[in-house]
């Protein structure tokens, strides 16, 4: 046996080649223990595929979620145009309250004549006619003593009252009127007005900058009528 | 000779103590490189028997065949052929060549 002429390079490569072999040994001993490499190449595919999907899904969750907000976005203008149209038809119904410049007019009974004063009351058609000359000067908006004139607004004596909207109303009369104050005025004290005052009757018409007329606030019934369709 | 086997033993406990592993993945490679690698040394220890042995040729022997038999295992993998078996064959039977005639080398004496 010539050892002397083993170099000491023997002495490492079987040091390596020993690490190595216990570092195998362990490593397969481990391998018995873990799963078969098939199966974590089929789990780790699996894991790939099921990541993709994920992310596929999660763009389509994206998509929907803004289709969503443009739809919801859409319901809203839709309900907000519904909500503005339904207010604006209600306006025109009177069944709102509403304000503007124009005029007051107070109309009275004259100062008693005895016993057959009530002769020369204010009557309904006195009431009536000054509705109308109101209108007809451009009133937008007519209010008697908090009962709104509408279309279907009866002007009638009951009795000895004058009923508004199915309310009794009593003197002093006080009629708002929304439109041009000037022209209201005007209308008012070249006409009608002067012909009551003939009768004694006490009538003040003022411009106002603002009055609120209140709303109309009996059921609105219908039972008779129905809307005939535009040809 | 000695030299060999307590580099051996040297080398186990190291690879006892110092708990370094190798994924799982790789162990296939590490294998038949472990192979060539026990191949060279048996080699060398019966080319020191027979007189002829050469310090540069067993060093660049044991890291290019450790290293080939690994690259070979590894291309055999990628190629869907099992390359590594021609390296177990063909490292088996020299390792068993060489200790026949280490063997033979022993008893002469």
């Amino acid at each position: 046996m010539k050892t002397i002429k083993i170099p000491y390079t023997m002495l490492v490569v079987s040091l390596i080649l020993g690490f190595l072999l216990t570092v195998q040994i362990r490593v397969s001993r481990e391998m018995v223990n873990a799963p078969p490499l098939e199966r974590s190449f089929e789990l780790t595919s699996r894991l790939k595929s099921l990541t993709e999907e994920i992310e596929g899904l999660m763009e389509e969750k994206n998509s929907l979620k803004q289709k969503i907000n443009l739809l919801e976005k859409g319901g809203k203008i839709a309900e907000e145009a519904l909500i503005s149209e339904i207010n604006k038809n209600r306006f025109w119904a009177g069944a709102t309250p509403a304000y503007g410049p124009g005029v007051r007019v107070i109309l009275n009974n004259p100062p008693g004549f005895g016993n057959n004063s009530e002769l020369f009351n204010v009557r309904d058609e006195d009431l009536f006619n000054l509705l109308n000359e109101l209108k007809a000067a451009g009133a937008e908006g007519i209010a008697v003593n908090g009962q709104r004139v509408t279309a279907l607004t009866e002007v009638r004596m009951a009795g000895n009252k004058i009923v508004v909207n199915t309310k009794a109303i009593y003197p002093p009369y006080e009629i708002l009127a929304v439109g041009n104050p000037e022209q209201l005025k005007t209308s008012l004290e070249n006409g009608i007005a002067a012909t009551f005052r003939e009768w004694q009757m006490e009538v003040t018409i003022t411009k106002e900058s603002k009055v609120v007329l209140p709303p109309y606030e009996q059921e609105l019934e219908f039972n008779y009528i129905k809307p005939q369709e535009a040809k | 000779m000695w030299l060999a086997v307590v580099g051996l033993m040297i080398g186990i406990v190291l690879g006892l103590l110092i708990p370094l592993g190798v994924p799982i993945a790789y162990s296939k490679y590490l294998s038949v490189a472990l192979l060539a690698a026990l191949d060279s040394v048996f080699g060398g220890v019966r080319a020191n028997m027979e007189n002829n042995y050469d310090n540069v040729i067993f060093i660049t022997g044991f890291f290019s065949n450790t290293l080939l038999a690994g690259i070979l295992a590894w291309i055999g993998e990628r190629m869907g052929v099992e390359l590594y078996t021609a390296a177990i064959f063909v490292f088996g039977v020299r390792i068993f060549q060489n200790l026949a005639i280490i063997r033979r080398h022993l008893l002469k004496r």
